[in-house]
């Protein structure tokens, strides 16, 4: 299959899943950001706590101060194309806003530059793999369902920093250690998580200055955008200590009084494995890291984008069999079909019809044990498939 | 290539499949709105509506509760001819500031083509906390009907047909929907890959 085949494949499909896919999140988000020119507000955090009405349906904000200035930014620009009644769709919290005439056209415009980001991702992964793995890693990253799910059907904006940490490995691999770093903290300034792979970039085997001055720009970066807000109280509660970031460290082992986060031994275990493998590629422990993660976390759909990247090398090079891929595939959207929410499976079909919305989540047709039961179950499949890969992965070839 | 070509009808064909699942469907979907239409006291909200499918069994009303103030009594009546069909008593604490409120009853077989009329009235309510109707300019209802479908065939049919009526309804969007697809083959072609 020819590479333009393959980009166009990919774009047409694309552009059959972004208008007419619909998760209420894209609103809520961009409702909150839409502060930003509507009524100027430089602080959001500090907005939506003290504004009441806004509190009713748009609580907090969740994600550090450049997500809401970006996409702030663009929804602005992008205003005069959205047309008059976007603002009150914005605000319509009846559970039918699907039902606009004009929401293909603000969940096109909205969802449309995390194509760009998307098909940068699959840019780098060309340019990286060899010559005779180009087109199945295309292949692999452009027709994955999870992508397809996660980016476009959701409709979350997690692919920014996921390429912007793709890009950061990427320039590491070439070398390029403070480019590396300032993209690192450029994607932990949209949402958080890269930090966590900082530790993994600084055990590796490159000279000792070049990894401190990766690591002093990555934070730097990240630190010069809070900046303004770190006095926020609102800010701190928000983003710094938000049930999402804390959501990682649930699950724990009860010793005694103290509680142990699994997190933090799987994490430690994972340090523990690049010290001692240094020449283990870095991407195998950004995948096992994400992967290990959402095995023990109730984490949300569009998380996967974090892992995606990395797992197509991971296919590549580590020669990961289909079924194994497929299994973890099956068992992601079986636990967002557990979910309880029907806009992460039917709902999602909600701006073709509302109809759709007639259809109860799985949930409501089990028990609440065989619900337990079954999101068990899928959790642990999801982890034993998770396990088989960064199992495979670590068997890699050293580079 | 084949694995694409599956993909792509099945991304088509995936709103037939889920379709299977459904035990409603849609009749009338009236949605665009430009002011609201208040009810309290004596002064009931009415509004005539034909049916355009058999076994009506629910609707939705967009309706408003300002600032949530208004928790009296309302009820729900629908009428064909004089007679009452169907009558719900709701409390205005259910009613949302602007939102779609649904009302449920039991299945009215021979709903096809026959005119009735909604009535909502509030008695305890005042004009300061009147709950209202949201209409449109020529004064009709913000309204969905939900049916119960004959056929799945039909009702696959019926989504369809209303999917492509509602992308017609917005020109902007298949404009840039229609050149983002034309614009990308082109460009994508004259790109030199290598």
């Amino acid at each position: 299959m020819s590479l333009k085949r393959i980009i166009i494949s990919a774009l047409i499909i694309r552009l059959l899943i972004i208008p007419f896919f619909f998760h209420p999140d894209i609103k809520d988000i961009n409702l909150r950001v839409s502060y930003l020119y509507t009524d100027k507000v430089l602080n959001i955090y500090e907005f939506l706590q003290k504004n009441s009405l806004t509190r009713v349906n748009a609580p907090d904000f969740v994600y550090p101060p450049l997500t809401y200035f970006s996409l702030g930014v663009y929804q602005f620009l992008i205003q005069p194309m959205l047309g008059n009644s976007f603002h009150s769709w914005l605000f319509d919290f009846s559970g039918l806003s699907s039902t606009s005439i004009y929401v293909f056209r603000y969940l096109m415009l909205l969802k449309f530059p995390y194509l760009i980001f998307d098909l940068l991702i699959g840019l780098f992964i060309y340019r990286y793999l060899p010559k005779d793995k180009k087109d199945s890693g295309l292949i692999f990253w452009f027709f994955n369902p999870l992508n397809l799910y996660a980016i476009y059907a959701i409709g979350q904006f997690d692919i920014i920093p996921s390429f912007l940490t793709f890009l950061s490995w990427y320039l590491w691999e070439k070398k390029l250690f403070k480019l590396s770093g300032l993209s690192l903290g450029l994607a932990a300034s949209f949402k958080s998580y890269p930090l966590l792979l900082l530790l993994f970039f600084l055990f590796s085997k490159e000279k000792l200055n070049e990894k401190l001055t990766h690591s002093f720009l990555a934070l730097a970066f990240y630190f010069l955008t809070i900046l303004p807000f770190i006095n926020s109280e609102s800010f701190r509660q928000n983003v710094l200590f938000s049930g999402l970031t804390q959501r990682i460290f649930q699950l724990h082992i009860p010793l005694g009084g103290f509680h142990l986060s699994i997190f933090y031994i799987l994490f430690t275990f994972l340090i523990i494995l690049r010290i001692k493998f240094r020449s283990l590629p870095l991407w195998a422990f950004v995948l096992s890291t994400f992967l290990a993660i959402f095995s023990i976390s109730k984490f949300h759909p569009q998380w996967i984008v974090w892992v995606t990247p990395f797992l197509t090398l991971a296919f590549i090079y580590s020669k990961i069999n289909l079924w194994k891929i497929a299994l973890l595939c099956l068992s992601f959207f079986m636990i967002f079909a557990l979910f309880g929410d029907k806009f992460l499976t039917t709902g999602l079909l909600s701006p073709i019809s509302p109809i759709f919305l007639e259809i109860p989540p799985l949930t409501d047709l089990l028990s609440s044990s065989q619900t337990h039961i079954m999101q068990t179950l899928t959790q642990t499949l999801f982890g034993l498939s998770s396990l088989l890969i960064i199992w495979k992965t670590f068997k890699t070839k050293p580079t | 290539m084949k694995y694409l070509i599956l993909l792509i009808i099945f991304i088509i064909l995936l709103p037939a499949f889920v379709t299977l699942m459904l035990h409603k469907s849609i009749g009338l979907n009236q949605q665009s709105e430009n002011h609201t239409v208040y009810f309290y006291g004596n002064q009931n909200y009415t509004q005539n509506f034909t049916s355009p499918k058999e076994n009506l069994n629910s609707l939705s009303l967009r309706m408003k509760n300002t600032s949530l103030g208004n928790k009296e009594p309302v009820t729900f009546s629908i009428y064909s001819a004089s007679q009452k069909i169907t009558q719900l008593k709701l409390n205005g604490s259910n009613i949302g500031d602007g939102g779609w409120v649904r009302f449920s009853f039991d299945k009215i077989s021979d709903s096809k083509n026959r005119t009735f009329r909604l009535e909502l009235s509030s008695l305890t309510s005042t004009p300061v906390n009147a709950i209202g109707v949201q209409v449109n300019s020529q004064n009709e209802t913000a309204l969905i009907t939900y049916h119960i479908p004959s056929s799945k065939l039909n009702l696959i049919y019926d989504i369809y047909l209303s999917f492509f009526k509602k992308v017609l309804q917005d020109p902007i969007f298949i404009i840039i929907w229609f050149f983002s697809i034309v614009g990308t083959i082109i460009f994508v072609n004259k790109l030199k890959i290598t």
